[in-house]
């Protein structure tokens, strides 16, 4: 891969950003309810003339597709970059969001809401997200303080500390699971499969700004996280904090994960085939890697939402699953190829 | 330019190195030596602000090391480490344009100093060809090369190098002790340099020895370099002699010969 240079980074960005803005306007037009472009364009600036029918496009367009479409480019976009982020604090190719046990921990939130009965709704919050943000958070605590030896957060204890919170949540929630009644629990499973159908306007304004400030922050890390995949020693010798680096990427991270695990379940594999696409087209430079997985994972998870919606329409697969069926050939491919260049 | 007063570093309980007491001039070029485990990562590794002195100080240019910013350390002191693997998919061009870290804004690209400076030190260590390959997929003694020429990047007054020489064949060898010795006359860079190669560290300034975290004697190494001490410190017998063309002390190992007649028991 040629040195990064800003012109590359403008373009490739700018290319993106294209692909990302066509992407979300052929998903409006797709579904069930045919919406043409002429129609869309007019519904969307107001000069829609309303007939009966064309109605229930606009309802259709504004409160059903155009939220999903946005939930969709930010939780695919959350993903991809927090998968990235972790991959260098973690120094592991491997690593990925659901990695940490921070989702385990959301998605125990979510069990625990489908077990006792709640109040509807907290701070225009549905209860299920609240308990799921709470269960995220909680494991983010209880992995920050595993994983400091002396005083640090190494990577190799984070990875390690990580595996461990993750298995130990996923055990609870399968113990949980027993308990709940058969109607429901498909339901919550179904759930935690992914679901990006299930928000409303309000709480999407809600977590659209903590998601993309986040994912800001953690793009103005592009030059230290580079440094941070050869290890926090060599980071630090090249002036780079390399114990806050870790920290602050970390909790940011977890908690834009534990958002988006709240509101759209546990949505595998954009997190880990994203920034691997990634390095291979644009190289491993994290001033572009980080914003371009951003845009493309947005990207992917339209697509995929789209799939989800339309393929066996009117019936919806889960997302996660479509993820799943893209990703799990591709991470298998990607294994075979590492094996094949560790024997040669 | 650097001074160690009775530095003490500890991992947990344990203590890596205590007592030392050192000091290095500008422009000096100094190997540590001692067996594994004698400290001399821990030496270097403090010298590059990677771990704090439990006690003692190290002064750099007269303030305490402790006491710059990481970028600013970052801009002085340059460290090699032992291990250099690299686990992403990076461009030998891209590892060498790492050492300008310490001088790039937030999000900023290269400037053209920088750009100059990583042209520079992809031509010093001779990886003119390689720029373009990755890193992954050359060789560990290109590696290793890739690695002192991010160092050299960062244009350091003391560059530390931690077995630099481990992975690289001969010619390379040669090649980098003599770089070493033209940058240290041309730019006044301190080298200080951990290895197990006696014969190429004979030709440094002076060689710090270290024993069981200790400091065990530091001097030229005409003066150091006894089969005393080898016998001493590393427990083994060598001939030492002085080579007959660089007039260095020449170490040969007594090979079979070398172990303490009763080795096996202890």
């Amino acid at each position: 891969m040629k040195p990064l240079t800003l012109r590359r980074t403008v373009i490739t960005l700018a290319a993106l950003s294209g692909l990302l803005a066509a992407t979300a306007v052929g998903s409006a037009l797709l579904g069930p309810e045919h919406i043409g472009l002429g129609r869309a364009v007019a519904i969307l600036t107001g000069r829609d003339t309303p007939l009966s029918d064309s109605d229930i496009g606009r309802t259709i367009l504004l409160h059903i597709r155009l939220p999903r479409i946005v939930l969709a480019a930010l939780v695919g976009a959350t993903l991809a970059v927090t998968g990235a982020v972790l991959q260098s604090i973690l120094r592991n190719p491997l690593a990925e969001p659901h990695l940490i046990g921070v989702s385990a921990g959301a998605a125990l939130g979510v069990m625990i809401a489908g077990l006792v009965e709640l109040p509807g709704a907290l701070v225009g919050l549905t209860t299920t997200s609240v308990l799921a943000f709470g269960g995220g958070l909680s494991a983010l605590i209880v992995l920050y303080q595993l994983s400091k030896v002396q005083g640090r957060i190494r990577p190799e204890t984070l990875v390690l500390a990580g595996v461990i919170l993750n298995g130990t949540l996923t055990a609870g929630i399968m113990v949980l699971t027993t308990y709940l009644d058969p109607t429901r629990f498909v339901g919550r499973v179904v759930w935690l499969m992914g679901n990006l159908g299930s928000l409303d306007l309000g709480t999407l304004s809600l977590i659209g700004p903590f998601l993309l400030a986040g994912m800001g922050l953690l793009c103005l890390q592009g030059h230290r996280l580079t440094v941070m995949t050869l290890g926090p020693d060599t980071a630090q010798s090249l002036g780079i904090r390399a114990e806050f680096v870790t920290r602050a990427g970390l909790v940011v991270s977890a908690l834009l994960i534990a958002v988006a695990v709240s509101v759209s379940g546990m949505i595998g594999f954009v997190g880990i085939v994203i920034p691997h696409i990634l390095r291979r087209l644009i190289g491993s430079d994290y001033r572009l890697l980080l914003p371009a997985s951003v845009l493309s994972g947005a990207i992917f998870l339209i697509v995929a939402d789209t799939v989800a919606r339309v393929a066996l329409s009117p019936t919806e697969v889960p997302v996660g699953l479509v993820t799943a069926l893209c990703g799990g050939p591709f991470f298998l491919s990607l294994l075979a190829k590492r094996r094949k260049m560790g024997a040669a | 330019m650097i001074e160690i007063n009775n530095m003490t570093v500890r991992y947990g309980v344990t203590a890596a190195l205590e007592d030392v007491s050192v000091e290095i001039a500008r422009g000096e070029s100094v190997a540590v030596i001692g067996p594994n485990g004698s400290g001399k990562s821990t030496f270097l590794r403090a010298l590059g602000g990677l771990v704090r002195p439990a006690s003692g100080s190290i002064l750099l240019d007269g303030s305490p090391l402790a006491s710059r910013a990481p970028r600013d350390l970052a801009r002085l002191v340059a460290y090699v480490p032992q291990d250099t693997a690299v686990l992403f998919e990076f461009s030998v061009r891209e590892i060498v344009a790492m050492g300008r870290s310490p001088y790039l804004s937030a999000w900023g690209f290269e400037s053209r100093d920088d750009l100059a400076a990583i042209d520079d030190a992809i031509a010093l260590m001779d990886l003119g060809e390689l720029a373009d390959r990755s890193i992954i997929e050359v060789s560990g003694g290109e590696r290793q090369r890739a690695m002192i020429a991010r160092a050299l990047a960062q244009r350091p007054a003391v560059l530390l190098l931690d077995e630099p020489a481990a992975n690289l064949d001969l010619k390379y060898q040669v090649r980098l002790y003599a770089l070493l010795d033209r940058l240290t006359r041309t730019r006044g860079l301190t080298t200080i340099i951990v290895s197990h190669d006696l014969n190429a560290v004979s030709s440094c300034d002076r060689l710090i020895v270290l024993r069981d975290g200790r400091l065990h004697g530091v001097g030229p190494p005409a003066d150091v370099l006894t089969e005393t001490l080898v016998e001493e410190v590393y427990g083994c017998r060598a001939s030492i002699d002085t080579h007959p063309r660089t007039r260095a002390p020449r170490v040969t190992l007594d090979g079979r010969l070398s172990m303490p007649f009763n080795w096996e028991k202890t």
